[in-house]
């Protein structure tokens, strides 16, 4: 949008300068004809000169409206997005600093909690209790403490695998996590924000699996391609039908009203809220062309794909 | 990593004003077999139509590794599909039968200019080795009017690798294919991946994108509802991501034929071209198919049916009478024979679905010299009811509504006009799962009325799934009857 922008501020300034130049050099043949005239004594011709000159101003005018009015309005509505774009960041951040208002309680005290938990559980040989506990704490130590920051995919997966532990206690045998093509090094050093993915699986767990009868699966394949990395993050789960699937689309492609739903004044949708917020943060850092793609089949199952930009560094293949 | 060959984001649609992609979005790599499939209208053909640069495109974008063609909104058009590598691989091959093979080939290379020799000495070396390197090889002197369907394709797919193609869209080109070149065509398509070409393999029928393919797209209304890798490739997946919120068309039930059923139509030691003493009978309410391993067609067999073999003796008698076989289609027709060929040129696509149903028994129809519009009217939705079907699309032309009411017309204009036998030459080609119970429906319908069918498919499996019994041809006669029931049974 920024080199749009560029582009347009550039078109309008070459033109204007042209124009001006343009407009000046016709003023100065006209005022020296007017003086030839003057001269030569025909003063009947000076009339018709006048109405000549004022016509083609006129034409000129118009002209350059016309010439301008494309790049003008392209701008207004590129100030107009970035406008609200800035709006919705603040209600955003003033969001994010609610969230931490409420969670005020000491996260230092919570993990020391947690480990006291975890220590006693080990003592009294509850080491399923210990491992939960473990696996709670490390989940808020990445959640909690480090909000707003960037995470590497191994970071991601790792805290979905913390998460999954937890939810393993919860459904034993229920999920099976597979993820593929996340073998090589750039591709888990890439960074991304925090917690992109683990509100993916746990939507996945509690809006497809955790009703399924029988196990499940997640799977999630990482693709790297020149200029992008793809995950793709599936289950087997119930799936949406397509009223649903049509209206969590409406979510992430910003159709229903943002603004209230960030000023709480709008009624809040139940389901699709994070992806919705994942979806957002990723626009945010990185454009609208990045993002959220989902889709899913009642009865089969469900695939998000999650888009993010690659740059190769120098030295770098 | 992988390169990406094309991206589609965001691709929209509309034709006759109906949305027929709706928001789309595809990749596709380098090196891979990327299968697509969907229902009947679900956007496969245009897609390739898009990509090739020979349709428009509203909305979206389109991502080429050389160049970009979007986004924003306004009719756009990805120029030059074939500069950027892109080859659009239709059913019906785009090839010069005046032209020799070598001559077809060379005939799109860029940079051409008038020349004393054309194909150059150094052009039939290079198309000898790209040749050479799929392994393809063809007699010198064959011209392409001599060659099979699958040999042109090969030719087509040839020329394509010759010219540098990166993507090779690959439409619906399978549908007359026999297995065995179905086979070839996987063989050659590997070939082809091996060398890092990109193939979209656009298939109507899933059990045949499946076969070879790296990864599935399936569409639905438009839009890329499923992305299947091969190990997830299930049937019941890829048949309810198609359907979706729908229930699964479930299995027709075959009518059974009544044991005591009358002979309707019998042939007796025909001879003539390709014809040696053919003999067979078809009861009234049975469908019957022929194969033969040597020419899947049973083209001689279907050359008789159609009114235009060179007979040399030999009787056939339809309900008891006599008839001449050499007496074309047309006089056929009004003795009491149907033919449906490829549903869409069983059509006629400027005349309304209406039309299209009562066109055949207009003799019926008419009363002193004018067509009884009331009745015609009646008899139609009378039809339509029956079939459950609804008449909301009864005057458009057809070619601009739905494949299913475009098979609908082709097949039950036939039981309009009271055929007493009905003609089936590869019927279920360029079909999905929902034209294809249609085209039991049609049968059983055909069963219940006590008419008979005479069913030709280069495809023995579809044989078996619609005939009750089969007759195995040989050199011109009949080898083997085998009655299908009986062999599921055993």
């Amino acid at each position: 949008m920024e080199r749009d922008w560029k582009k347009e501020t550039e078109f309008i300034n070459r033109n204007t300068i042209l124009a001006f130049a343009g407009n000046a050099g016709f003023s100065a043949l006209y005022f020296v004809l007017l003086i030839w005239i003057g001269r030569a004594g025909k003063g009947i011709w000076l009339f018709g000169m006048t109405g000549l000159y004022l016509l083609a101003e006129a034409v000129f005018c118009a002209a350059y409206l016309k010439l301008l009015r494309g790049p003008l309005n392209q701008m207004a509505e590129a100030v107009k997005r970035a406008s609200q774009d800035e709006y919705e960041a603040q209600n955003l951040r003033s969001q994010a600093e609610i969230f931490a208002l409420q969670s005020q309680i000491n996260p230092h005290f919570l993990y020391n909690t947690l480990d006291t938990i975890r220590s006693h559980a080990l003592l009294c040989d509850a080491t399923d209790i210990a491992a939960m506990t473990e696996s709670l704490s490390t989940l808020f130590r990445y959640s909690i403490s480090r909000p707003g920051e960037m995470a590497t995919l191994k970071e991601e997966l790792d805290n979905v695998r913390n998460y999954l532990l937890i939810q393993q206690y919860r459904f034993p045998d229920k999920v099976e996590y597979i993820v593929e093509g996340a073998e090589d090094e750039t591709i888990l050093n890439y960074q991304m924000p925090i917690l992109t993915i683990q509100p993916i699986v746990e939507n996945a767990i509690h809006h497809g699996l955790e009703m399924k009868i029988g196990k499940g699966h997640i799977k999630l394949r990482a693709i790297r391609t020149e200029d992008r990395i793809t995950l793709m993050i599936s289950d087997n789960g119930l799936g949406m039908s397509e009223e649903k699937l049509a209206c969590l689309r409406q979510r992430l492609d910003g159709m229903q009203d943002r603004q209230k739903e960030y000023a709480g004044t709008g009624k809040r949708k139940r389901g699709g809220i994070a992806l919705a917020n994942v979806d957002r943060r990723l626009k945010f850092y990185y454009g609208q062309q990045y993002g959220l793609k989902v889709r899913s089949t009642l009865g089969v199952g469900t695939m998000v794909e999650i888009n993010l930009p690659f740059e190769i560094k120098k030295g770098e293949e | 990593m992988k390169k990406e060959i094309v991206r589609i984001e965001g691709l929209r649609k509309s034709i006759h004003g109906s949305q027929v992609l709706n928001g789309l979005n595809l990749s596709v790599y380098e090196g891979e077999i990327l299968g697509m499939t969907g229902l009947s209208g679900s956007g496969k053909s245009v897609v390739a139509e898009i990509l090739s640069g020979s349709r428009s495109f509203e909305e979206g974008e389109i991502c080429l590794a050389k160049s970009r063609s979007g986004p924003g909104t306004g009719r756009k058009r990805n120029r030059n599909g074939a500069e950027n590598g892109i080859f659009h691989i239709r059913s019906a091959p785009n090839l010069f039968p005046c032209l020799t093979i070598e001559e077809n080939i060379c005939l799109m290379e860029p940079g051409i200019g008038p020349g004393f020799f054309f194909p150059t000495r150094m052009q039939l070396r290079k198309v000898r080795e790209a040749a050479h390197s799929l392994e393809i090889g063809w007699d010198e002197k064959a011209s392409v009017s001599s060659l099979s369907l699958y040999e042109k394709h090969q030719i087509s797919l040839l020329r394509a690798w010759y010219l540098h193609a990166k993507l090779l869209i690959i439409d619906n080109i399978t549908n007359d294919y026999t297995e065995e070149e179905f086979r070839k065509l996987g063989q050659l398509l590997l070939k082809l991946r091996q060398k890092k070409v990109s193939i979209l393999l656009i298939e109507s029928m899933p059990e045949r994108v499946t076969s070879f393919t790296d990864r599935l797209v399936i569409l639905r209304n438009g839009r890329d509802e499923g992305i299947l890798f091969r190990e997830e490739y299930h049937q019941y997946d890829i048949n309810k991501i198609m359907s979706g919120d729908y229930n699964l068309p479930g299995a027709v039930k075959r009518e059974e034929v009544r044991q005591e059923q009358k002979v309707l139509m019998s042939v007796s030691q025909i001879h003539g071209k390709g014809l040696q003493g053919l003999s067979f009978y078809l009861n009234q309410g049975e469908v019957v198919g022929f194969t033969d391993e040597e020419d899947a067609l049973c083209t001689d067999v279907w050359r008789l049916f159609q009114g235009n073999a060179r007979i040399e003796s030999g009787v056939v008698l339809l309900d008891g009478e006599r008839i001449h076989m050499k007496i074309g289609r047309e006089a056929l027709i009004r003795l009491g024979f149907g033919y449906v060929d490829f549903y869409k040129n069983s059509i006629f696509p400027q005349l309304s679905l209406r039309d299209n149903l009562t066109i055949t028994s207009l003799d019926r129809l008419t009363a002193k010299a004018m067509i009884n519009t009331r009745l015609e009217k009646r008899v139609v939705q009378d039809l339509l009811e029956s079939l459950h079907f609804s008449d909301e699309n009864l005057k458009k032309p057809l070619g601009e509504i739905s494949n299913r009411e475009q098979l609908i017309a082709a097949l039950y204009k036939w039981i309009l006009n009271r055929s007493r036998v009905v003609v089936l030459n590869n019927v279920l080609s360029g079909t999905d799962m929902i034209m294809r119970n249609i085209v039991e429906q049609f049968l059983n319908e055909l069963r219940r009325r006590e008419m008979g069918a005479l069913l030709f498919s280069p495809n023995t499996r579809e044989l078996y799934e619609l005939c009750d019994r089969i007759y195995r041809i040989q050199k011109g006669r009949v080898e083997d009857e085998i009655v299908v029931g009986e062999r599921r049974g055993s």
